[in-house]
């Protein structure tokens, strides 16, 4: 499903006092299949914008466009459930949205609100956890038994149970050591690949945003402050730092060597061994006499 | 130099049939030490903050602070002399304002009013927070109540402060702004800080690393000896930092020598500039 | 959901009004809710609105928006009026339609008790619309501070009541936050028979509460850790204090009721 923002505005509670502009006259298109990372600094909008892909929030001005789906600020609610059914919302800590008394019943609760039938649900179940790499005997458990890491992943495989041909994550690694960060990300990567999902990261981890992103939407105040692919966001520190953003780790350590030594080295993906081994060759070759 | 934390042979659950989180766990902390306790998330490090002001209680063994033995009868008076910031910003703010949040401590322990207002005022100046003094709480940023959090804390002039996880939940600016607020408060004060973290960027800041893993201290040692033994922190699960990676390879594949791993971008930038030379 | 937690919000500001004590403000309205019982003809009442409306303008807020703001209310003062039109049979007869009369008696009546009804709500609504929530727990917890001789828990209701206003937003957030959650895994609290709008908001109240508790466990921590044992030997930063604007407020409130009642029959 191709999403397409045209002139989209959005206006928290207009016509009173508090009214308040959160998005202004966004214009996007993301494509099947495509790994997009939406980012920006706390409260430059990217909430906002997530909500509209599936309809959580119409906009005031514009049109979002979501397969065949079109948003706009006069739309039915009938329509929208089959939207919530296609596109996947992962929430900041989803592990807040657990209810049910056991874990199966939970991952199932999606599947019951979108009448999928009876017999598909056992099997639905089993591979969303396995797309979580949980284990089955977690299953009659309560989820609040659950470890934090456990908890969060039991979410995660009740919005993957629904089969949503759209994937946005809101800062899915939340809270999480880093160990537990990588591990997710890289979940979600596979299913990227593997399932040829859609995938809406929206984050202000700047290290996820390159490792993993396509494409990157820079959000500042509102509006799209800078679109492209990771390398050539990042290559403009001026730009991210008037939307109130850091550089990567593995850029700005490489920017500063290069300022340092007079060395050239270039963004490709580099593994720590790889890098290590270009700084090396750049250093010998640089070497002044 | 007196001990400001020690733990003897503390055993520690939450109930009767959850596992120990400590078990046998001995812990000395010096006076105007900067320690970081560190471990993967459920490695023990957290309670241990909790169990030093007597928020829990230990099943058996004994918790000292400053020469100490905290009991049921002179625990209110021992934490006076503790401040503690927790991990989530959101439910550690009790006032309604900025400062009426910072006062909060203050009025508990009966300051009077006017010297108050003047501790408000340093302590907020302190968290660069003194613009804020009306500001609600849902109007400021995670990183900015966990400021705030700090200086309620030091309003109240503690002798010791425990930060639980104090930057987790926050976002890169939080965090920094964190960070570097702390950076400042151990260069103007004499103060025993203990800060229990999972991210190895913070422990730049500190003079003793400890690692924590099921419940036991795995390694006790200082900043610059943490990474000898990397493949021991990586089995416990702890992940390095990028130029301690890229230093690592440096090593392996071109035998670059260490003398210490750099822990940011200007010791890595440091180090490879004397190695550079040398070659 | 934010959207309809503005009625009667307190919006800041710097107005003349806004800048009263709380307890000013708190004893001016309490006083003028009896005394719109008081009034019994229409110079009384007419002084009454008269008044009232001034105090709309001196809080320099939009006419349109404090109307707008009392809007659920309209509707009740609209069928009182038309309850008494029906009920009351005094007077001449105005108009009758099938069989239905109303009397002169009837619209008088129904138009002063819709009037009193229109005042208590407008004036009111300017308390909260110009009083932040924690001057409003001040000023309660100040005119309620002589219960504490005969053991009314007067500094921990009044600690209650703050704590609860500082965690409404949080509350309010995270309700829209799990219901979003929700609704994208398919439920709909907006359609649907009722039985199945009640189910569907189980999902939304057993994570709130479940959150609201972990908060209140984390808070109490917090208090805990930094010094609160209740109320004794505390002290307090928060001091209000009368200043010559609340004498003059209060000098000419005080003559404004002396005409009110000479202006009664």
């Amino acid at each position: 499903m191709d999403i397409q923002f045209e002139r989209v505005s959005y206006t928290y509670q207009m016509n009173t006092p508090f009214s308040y502009q959160a998005l202004k006259d966004i214009n996007m298109e993301i494509k099947t299949g495509e790994f997009v990372a939406v980012v920006g600094h706390t409260g430059s909008g990217k909430s906002t914008l997530l909500q509209h892909i599936n309809g959580l929030l119409l906009p005031t001005e514009g049109q979002v466009q979501v397969g065949n789906f079109r948003l706009s600020r006069d739309n039915k609610r009938q329509d929208l459930k089959k939207l919530r059914e296609k596109v996947g919302v992962v929430f900041q800590y989803p592990e807040h949205q657990l209810f049910e008394e056991t874990v199966e019943r939970d991952i199932s609760f999606g599947l019951k609100n979108f009448q999928v039938p009876a017999e598909e649900t056992q099997a639905r179940i089993a591979s969303a956890l396995e797309k979580v790499h949980l284990s089955d005997d977690v299953l009659q458990k309560s989820p609040f038994e659950l470890s934090g890491g456990q908890m969060r992943r039991v979410a995660i495989a009740g919005v993957l149970a629904m089969n949503p041909e759209v994937l946005i994550l809101d800062e899915p690694t939340a809270g999480l050591d880093p160990k537990g960060q990588h591990d997710i990300m890289n979940m979600f990567y596979d299913l990227h690949k593997t399932k040829n999902m859609t995938t809406i990261l929206v984050t202000h981890q700047m290290n996820h945003a390159l490792n993993y992103a396509d494409h990157i939407f820079v959000l500042a105040d509102g509006r799209v402050h800078m679109k492209g692919a990771p390398e050539q966001i990042f290559s403009q520190v001026e730009s991210l730092e008037e939307a109130n953003l850091d550089m990567p780790d593995i850029l700005s350590l490489m920017n500063q060597i290069n300022q340092k030594f007079g060395t050239d080295l270039c963004y490709k993906r580099q593994k720590p061994d790889e890098l290590a081994k270009e700084i090396v060759e750049q250093l010998r070759e640089n070497k002044p006499l | 130099m007196m001990t400001a934390i020690e733990f003897r042979d503390v055993y520690f659950r939450y109930n009767e049939d959850a596992p120990w989180v400590l078990k046998k766990f001995n812990l000395k902390i010096e006076e105007n030490e900067t320690v970081a306790i560190i471990g993967h998330n459920g490695s023990g490090k957290s309670t241990i903050a909790k169990l030093a002001n007597g928020l829990l209680v230990p099943q058996a063994g004994d918790i000292l602070v400053n020469g100490r033995k905290l009991t049921a009868s002179n625990v209110w008076e021992i934490r006076q002399n503790i401040g503690m910031v927790f991990q989530n910003p959101e439910n550690q703010f009790v006032g309604t304002t900025v400062r009426d949040d910072v006062a909060f401590g203050l009025e508990n322990r009966g300051i009077p009013r006017k010297e108050m207002i003047e501790r408000i005022h340093t302590s907020l100046t302190q968290v660069g927070m003194e613009n804020y003094q009306n500001h609600e709480p849902h109007n400021l940023s995670g990183g900015q109540k966990q400021r705030v959090a700090i200086a309620s804390v030091m309003a109240t002039y503690p002798e010791i402060l425990l930060l639980d996880e104090a930057t987790s939940m926050l976002d890169p600016r939080g965090r920094k702004e964190i960070l570097s607020t702390i950076h400042d408060l151990k260069e103007e004060l004499e103060i025993t800080m203990v800060m229990i973290t999972h991210d190895l960027h913070e422990i730049i800041l500190t003079d003793r690393v400890i690692v924590m893993n099921q419940g036991q201290i795995y390694k006790d040692t200082t900043v610059d000896h943490l990474f000898n033994d990397y493949q021991g922190l990586q089995s416990i699960g702890l992940s390095l930092p990028l130029t301690v990676e890229l230093a690592i390879e440096l090593e392996r594949q071109y035998d670059y020598q260490f003398t210490t791993y750099p822990l940011d971008n200007e010791e890595f930038l440091e180090a490879l500039w004397t190695s550079n030379l040398k070659e | 959901m934010k959207s309809f937690m503005i009625i009667g919000q307190y919006v800041p500001g710097n107005s003349l009004i806004h800048r009263l004590d709380p307890r000013t403000k708190l004893i001016v309205i309490f006083t003028f809710v009896i005394i719109v019982f008081f009034a019994n003809n229409s110079w009384s009442y007419g002084w009454l609105t008269l008044f009232a409306l001034i105090l709309v303008l001196l809080t320099r807020l939009r006419i349109g928006y404090i109307l707008k703001g009392i809007t659920p209310v309209w509707f009740l003062i609209f069928f009182t009026f038309i309850l008494h039109l029906i009920i009351t049979k005094e007077g001449s007869v105005l108009i009758e339609i099938a069989g239905f009369t109303i009397h002169e008696g009837g619209v008088l009546q129904g138009l002063t008790i819709s009037l009193r009804f229109f005042l208590l709500v407008l004036v009111t609504s300017l308390l909260t619309l110009t009083t932040s929530p924690m001057e409003i727990t001040d000023a309660i917890e100040a005119l309620l501070g002589p219960l504490k001789k005969i053991k009314v828990p007067v500094h921990e209701l009044a600690l209650m009541m703050s704590i609860s206003l500082r965690f409404i937003p949080t509350l309010l957030d995270e309700t829209e936050k799990i219901s979003k959650a929700q609704a994208s895994r398919g439920v709909d609290l907006r359609t649907g028979s009722i039985k199945d709008r009640i189910y569907a908001i189980v999902p939304l109240l057993v994570p709130l509460f479940i959150s609201a508790f972990k908060r209140a466990e984390e808070l109490a921590m917090a208090m805990e850790a930094r010094g609160y044992r209740g109320s004794e030997g505390r002290t307090k930063l928060r001091k209000l204090q009368f200043k010559s604007l609340d004498f003059m407020a209060m000098i000419i409130y005080v003559s404004i009721i002396i005409i009110f009642f000479s202006l009664r029959n």
